[in-house]
């Protein structure tokens, strides 16, 4: 069993990783978060005590206000988990290999030293 | 221990750099091409999906960049910014914003330098902070979580 099961299963909904991406800019209220989206405010509260849950977010206490954030660690965390990502990128270095291996080497063009 | 860089290698440094490293068959004088010519970064430079629907780069000091992608339902995303240094075909130092916003950037440095038959490219991508660094990744991820989740739904999340 992975540790990291439950990040990835509250990554797997695309409101909470709407959720995610907006945090990414910046804390928000649960107003905040609930605005962009169609859905009510306890349905975003919900999401959002599964991110919380997860350890993906946390929540400072601001007064009366809760707004949430990011938890650091636990991006650090998924990004050494996420192989499948970076696999993504490697697909386009591997498009670059295919390309290089058919370029001249002698460029026709004038070059930039 | 050797590292195995015929893929890409990606590890977070300190409390704000990711560092990225990848092998190439081929010496940094090509390698720098594709990495620099419109028309060859085109070629390789798409997400699945997702063709480049801007490329441009100037490729000097006081140059800039601007790669930009359709993403579904007519939204777009880019990345731009200035280049700081360039030392052809070894080393280019710039700016990155994601979709423009200067809350977003990452100054990364960019080296090639000769291994063995090819080259060794060694990026490194510096944020403000620890948190700019994470919501970088944060971002990085939700993007791309779509195809990662259709490639993890083999996976049992429940």
């Amino acid at each position: 069993m992975l540790p990291l099961d439950a990040p990835f299963a509250a990554l797997a909904d695309p409101t909470r990783r709407a959720i995610l991406a907006r945090l990414a800019e910046g804390e928000a209220t649960v107003q905040d978060l609930a605005r962009p989206f169609a859905i009510s405010q306890p349905a975003i509260s919900r999401h959002l005590k599964v991110l919380e849950d997860a350890g993906l977010i946390e929540t400072r206490i601001d007064g009366t206000a809760r707004p949430r954030r990011l938890k650091p660690d636990t991006m650090a965390q998924l990004w050494d988990w996420l192989g499948q990502y970076r696999a993504l990128w490697e697909a386009q270095f591997q498009r670059l290999d295919t390309l290089l291996d058919n370029l001249p080497d002698d460029p026709p063009t004038e070059r930039t030293l | 221990m050797s590292l195995d860089l015929t893929k890409l290698q990606t590890t977070l440094d300190g409390e704000t750099d990711i560092i990225c490293r990848r092998d190439f068959g081929h010496l940094p004088a090509k390698v720098w091409r594709a990495l620099t010519e419109p028309a060859l970064i085109r070629q390789w430079m798409a997400v699945d999906g997702h063709p480049m629907t801007r490329c441009e780069i100037d490729p000097r000091p006081g140059g800039s960049f601007h790669y930009e992608w359709a993403g579904p339902d007519g939204t777009s995303f880019f990345f731009s910014g200035p280049i700081l240094a360039v030392d052809a075909p070894r080393h280019m130092t710039h700016i990155e914003h994601f979709n423009g916003d200067p809350a977003m950037a990452a100054h990364i440095t960019t080296d090639l330098a000769p291994h063995g038959t090819g080259s060794r490219m060694t990026m490194v991508m510096r944020y403000a902070n620890a948190e700019a660094r994470a919501s970088a990744v944060a971002t990085g991820m939700t993007d791309g979580m779509d195809q990662v989740y259709a490639k993890l739904d083999a996976l049992p999340l429940d």
